[in-house]
């Protein structure tokens, strides 16, 4: 035959039935044509139909159900867990407002106990400080405004708590696979 | 008629779950052969196709819904394969980006005697020569045999490029002829 075999690709082609339509014509009537091509052509096919026709591994006849319910539960789950979310951002909010009261009493009771002043003068010249006694800096101290202190804390370690809870609940959660 | 894929994943994000029970069950075999034949672990295999469930479930809220579903969850198991082939065996998966040298065929117009073997040997022979693939090769012969994919959904589901997608089918099939083949 004196037309050119096909190239491997071109029979690749042929056998998986993606021989580009401007060529389909052209390759057809050359397998038509040579016994050659078309023994190879044959050969390419029927490796193809075979891969085609192998068993497929079989998935345990509960698997689906399985992943369907532990999907289910996963879903319920974080339903939950998005009904909670308003909850703690409203009192994360609510626990920041009261770190601002309270943080505002506490430089009014600052200021009140005199205590600024000191702050400011020792600022202004550290070397006054030598000036008190130790009795004088004790006396200070007790003016200090403890319960104020203790006040803002708490509502900011809640408020940072309850912050990082939201954090937690906003973020998707991968689930682990349980009971496989 | 089967409702499609994209119609089901529309109306499980829409609340209704049964709508994501069809698609289970309509994926849970394929992925699961998949895994299979890429771990040879049936543990494995399991673990794997529901993982991929439930990562479609974590990603819902970022699912697009006018890309293909079926490459996009046969990625994600390739991808968690991947993973899982790369722990328990570097070298066999090490090298997903560069193709094994090919093996070369001699041509020859008589049939071989692995095509003269009976279904039974050449099943048995078959499964053999693609348990004996690469898992790259593997990967593209499962997809393109065993669940119809197009060169095109190949190419979506294992992040590769068309004609790399070609190419290693191509080199598959001849390794898994020169296999058959020294067995004559």
């Amino acid at each position: 035959m004196d037309i050119p075999h096909l190239t491997p690709l071109e029979i690749e082609q042929y056998a998986e039935q993606e021989v580009p339509a401007t060529r389909r014509a052209a390759v057809d009537a050359h397998v038509a044509a040579c016994d050659s091509c078309r023994a190879q052509a044959t050969r390419h096919t029927r490796l193809t139909a075979s891969l085609r026709a192998l068993t497929r591994q079989a998935a345990p006849a509960d698997l689906a159900a399985r992943i369907s319910t532990h999907v289910e539960q996963y879903l319920t789950q974080e339903q939950i867990r998005r009904t909670r979310v308003p909850l703690i951002a409203s009192a994360m909010v609510f626990s920041f407002l009261l770190v601002l009261w309270f943080a505002l009493e506490m430089i009014v009771a600052f200021q009140e106990n005199g205590v600024l002043d000191f702050f400011t003068l020792y600022t202004n010249d550290p070397g006054l400080v030598s000036l008190y006694s130790w009795d004088a800096i004790l006396a200070l101290c007790e003016t200090l405004p403890f319960s104020e202190i203790t006040l803002t804390g708490f509502a900011l370690i809640t408020a940072l708590v309850l912050a990082q809870q939201l954090v937690d609940t906003l973020r998707p959660r991968t689930p682990r696979p349980e009971g496989f | 008629m089967s409702l499609s894929d994209e119609f089901l994943l529309t109306q499980f994000k829409q609340g209704d779950a049964g709508a994501f029970r069809e698609l289970v069950e309509r994926y849970t075999p394929p992925i699961y052969n998949l895994a299979y034949r890429l771990l040879r672990d049936p543990a494995e295999a399991e673990n794997v196709t529901q993982e991929t469930f439930l990562r479609i479930v974590t990603a819902l809220d970022r699912l697009r819904l006018d890309i293909p579903f079926k490459p996009y969850i046969f990625r994600i198991a390739v991808n968690l394969c991947r993973d899982i082939g790369r722990k328990k065996k570097p070298l066999r998966f090490a090298d997903l980006g560069d193709d094994p040298a090919p093996v070369e065929t001699f041509a020859d117009d008589a049939p071989p005697l692995w095509e003269r073997l009976v279904d039974e040997e050449l099943r048995a022979q078959l499964h053999a020569a693609l348990d004996a693939l690469p898992a790259l090769y593997q990967t593209v012969i499962i997809l393109r045999y065993a669940e119809e994919f197009s060169y095109e959904e190949i190419a979506q589901a294992t992040s590769l490029p068309l004609n790399t997608v070609r190419t290693r089918l191509r080199r598959a099939k001849q390794q898994i002829r020169s296999r058959l083949e020294k067995r004559d």
